[in-house]
């Protein structure tokens, strides 16, 4: 049976397009440096507007938007895989590893370049930070399969196993990320913005790492979004509806951690955004996979772009981490999910 | 902030002028001072008359000694110490300038100035909360030299030990005076720590008249970076932002609250400094030149007048961001990087 959908659904999500339109104007708009809607017109159209508006807008702070849309858009969309398929409603995309294993992954990655700090994220150099942070998340989530798999040869309840042996494994690996900073004072600063997520002097070369890597895993998601609705009535009515499940549940998992991998290593930690953008659109757009993939991707971004304009501009010129920002606005959402969870169904 | 600044400065050019214009008379007795102090063992300085009295009556009555802390609470030595611990490298340095070193037993392993420190036993230090109370109570400390509000914990935890505990500031050059005239105090050296202080103040007033020629009115905007992941600078209300202000410079992040925040490079390329100064760390690149290199690869960096002018320069961190004795050092080398003009054989 194919749940049907009413043709004009689509017409729903037209909105958030708008708000993203809106989002990425309020975040190239303002900043530490305030440029008029004039200014970024003409930098924007390659009128001069003076030298300095001109790097300010195109090296600094439109990479700066570019990529928290991104990694808002693809931390929304491995939230919506992940709450999916486990049939869990808090699950995001800390929940088997894959964001510790980054941070562990970047941690030692800026140990062994503390020297070199400078080179980390020039264009046309190898980006070590990133590919360890990368490294880290595929390594811990890998781990949590094998476990997984290790532990499952009685078949019992496999989702479950998959949640604690992530759980574990990220309070092992945070314990080694708080060792790391314990004994390297002089790094807590580094370590510490990297934990809380941070878009601070990220350019364009993130953007070209991470970029096609979370458009094509959450494309991928996007494509099977039929078997996530099917999975989302569990797995019993998958199968006798004709889904290989375990398979498919596999493809979902490894297409959401690897775009789960690709945020976190050009942003840190950003907590929060993987839970509350899925949730918002669910409630907005309805449970099916179809619209709330794309929906969430659309929420996410617009999400992190304001996140990360405040992070920008609070304080300015200090800035704050966007990973405080997002569990600020999240954890308040969160609760209130608590409290009407019972009346919205996934 | 800003009339702060100028009000500084113009209580320093009076004092200048001050000196300067003072009666012949005095210089003469700094100049015979010098002479003396120069004929004389560093052990055995000599006294203005008019102190001496004073002086003979402490040491002879000597110990007991009641310090002042930070807090201005009264620290009192039964004798005079003779195994001393210091938690602090600047005090540590502070206690070998003064000719305590002798007296010491322990350090941190930070402590690396001067070479004699190899022969203490070194303290592990990552941070005050990883220090080992057992390796201090097992040097049987007579005195242990603390930092202020860094070591507030472990200070009351010696203290509950009745362990003689000092614990000074280091946060400014006010603050290295405090610590020289206590540190020289409880330690029996209150002559060399006031000896200490007007060759430091001495060294700094020359300095300064060695730049003032060429001084403009616009004073070289300088960007002092911290850190390049995140981008942390030195600002106005740390004793980096303080050595910028001694050595001529204006620090273009002269705006923020935290003494090493975070900032926006946003504004950092608005701001445009003229100059930009770095610590050298151990392990980093030694050569300026290569440094450079590396920032003009940076988007938006190659824009900047300091990086175009190839204004980049690196001082050892050590002396930069060390409040001890050899902040003379720290400033002549920032000095040098503001006004090379004014020093033609460096």
């Amino acid at each position: 049976m194919r749940p049907t959908q009413p043709r004009f659904a689509v017409w729903r999500i037209l909105p958030f397009l708008g708000g993203l339109l809106l989002a990425l104007l309020v975040g190239i708009h303002f900043g530490a440096v305030q440029l008029s809607l004039s200014e970024i017109w003409q930098g924007l159209t390659g009128a001069a507007a003076g030298a300095q508006i001109e790097t300010i807008l195109w090296q600094i702070r439109l990479p700066r938007v570019v990529l928290a849309a991104c990694v808002g858009a693809g931390l929304a969309v491995a939230g919506a895989a992940f709450q999916g398929v486990f049939r869990n409603p808090l699950a995001d995309p800390f929940v088997i590893g894959a964001s510790s294993g980054a941070a562990l992954g970047a941690t030692l990655a800026l140990l062994c370049l503390a020297g070199s700090v400078t080179v980390i994220t020039s264009t046309g150099q190898v980006p070590w930070l990133i590919l360890a942070a990368f490294g880290g998340a595929m390594l811990i989530v890998g781990a949590v399969f094998v476990i997984a798999a290790l532990s499952n040869l009685g078949r019992s309840a496999p989702l479950l196993t998959l949640i604690l042996a992530g759980m574990a494994l990220s309070s092992f690996t945070g314990a080694l990320v708080s060792l790391i900073m314990f004994l390297n004072h002089e790094m807590l600063n580094t370590i510490f913005n990297w934990l809380l997520g941070s878009f601070s002097g990220r350019h364009w070369n993130e953007i070209a790492i991470a970029g096609p890597v979370i458009l094509v895993s959450g494309g991928l998601l996007w494509m099977l979004s039929r078997p996530l609705d099917l999975l989302s009535f569990g797995d019993e009515t998958a199968m006798s509806l004709g889904l290989p499940s375990g398979k498919v549940r596999l493809l979902i998992l490894a297409a959401a951690t690897l775009c789960t991998a690709a945020c976190v290593s050009v942003s840190g930690v950003i907590g929060f955004l993987g839970l509350m953008a899925p949730h918002m659109t669910r409630i907005l757009l309805g449970p099916r996979h179809g619209l709330l993939i794309p929906g969430s991707a659309l929420l996410g971004a617009i999400l992190l772009v304001i996140a990360d304009t405040l992070a920008r501009t609070v304080i300015a010129p200090t800035e704050i981490p966007v990973g405080v920002v997002t569990a600020l606005m999240g954890c308040p959402f969160f609760l209130f999910l608590l409290i009407s969870r019972g009346r919205q169904t996934m | 902030m800003k009339h702060g600044f100028e009000l500084k400065l113009i209580l320093l050019l009076l004092t200048l002028a001050w000196s300067a214009g003072c009666g012949s008379q005095e210089d003469a007795s700094v100049a015979a001072q010098a002479e003396q102090a120069a004929k004389a063992p560093a052990s055995e300085l000599p006294v203005a008359p008019e102190e001496a009295e004073v002086d003979v009556v402490a040491e002879t009555k000597s110990f007991p000694v009641t310090v002042k802390d930070y807090q201005g609470r009264d620290v009192t030595l039964a004798k005079q110490p003779r195994r001393i611990i210091s938690l602090l490298p600047s005090h540590t340095e502070t206690l070998f300038a003064l000719g305590a070193g002798a007296q010491m037993v322990g350090c941190t392993s930070l402590c690396n100035y001067p070479s004699e420190t190899k022969e203490l036993k070194q303290i592990a230090l990552a941070n005050p909360g990883s220090i080992s109370l057992e390796t201090l109570v097992a040097l049987q400390p007579d005195l242990i030299v603390t930092g202020g509000d860094y070591h507030r914990q472990l200070a009351a935890q010696l203290e509950t030990l009745k362990i003689p505990v000092l614990a000074l500031e280091s946060q400014s050059v006010a603050d290295i005076e405090k610590a020289m005239l206590g540190i020289g105090q409880a330690t029996g050296h209150s002559q060399q720590g006031k000896a200490l202080i007007d060759r430091l103040n001495q060294e700094i007033a020359q300095l300064q008249k060695q730049i003032k020629p060429f001084q403009k009115e616009q004073r070289p905007r300088v960007f002092y970076r911290v850190w390049d992941q995140p981008l942390m600078t030195a600002g106005p209300h740390s004793f980096i932002g303080e050595l910028i202000t001694l050595a001529g410079g204006e620090n273009v992040f002269a705006d923020v609250e935290p003494a090493y925040p975070q900032v926006s490079e946003e504004t950092l390329i608005l701001r445009n400094p003229e100059v930009i100064v770095m610590p050298r760390m151990k392990e980093g690149p030694a050569d300026a030149q290569q440094v450079l290199e590396k920032l003009r690869q940076r988007p938006g960096w190659s824009d900047l007048a300091a990086v175009k002018e190839g204004r980049v320069y690196l001082i050892e961190d050590d002396v930069i961001s060390r409040p001890g004795p050899r902040v003379v050092q720290g400033l002549q080398k920032l000095a040098q990087a503001l006004y090379p003009e004014a020093f033609p054989n460096p």
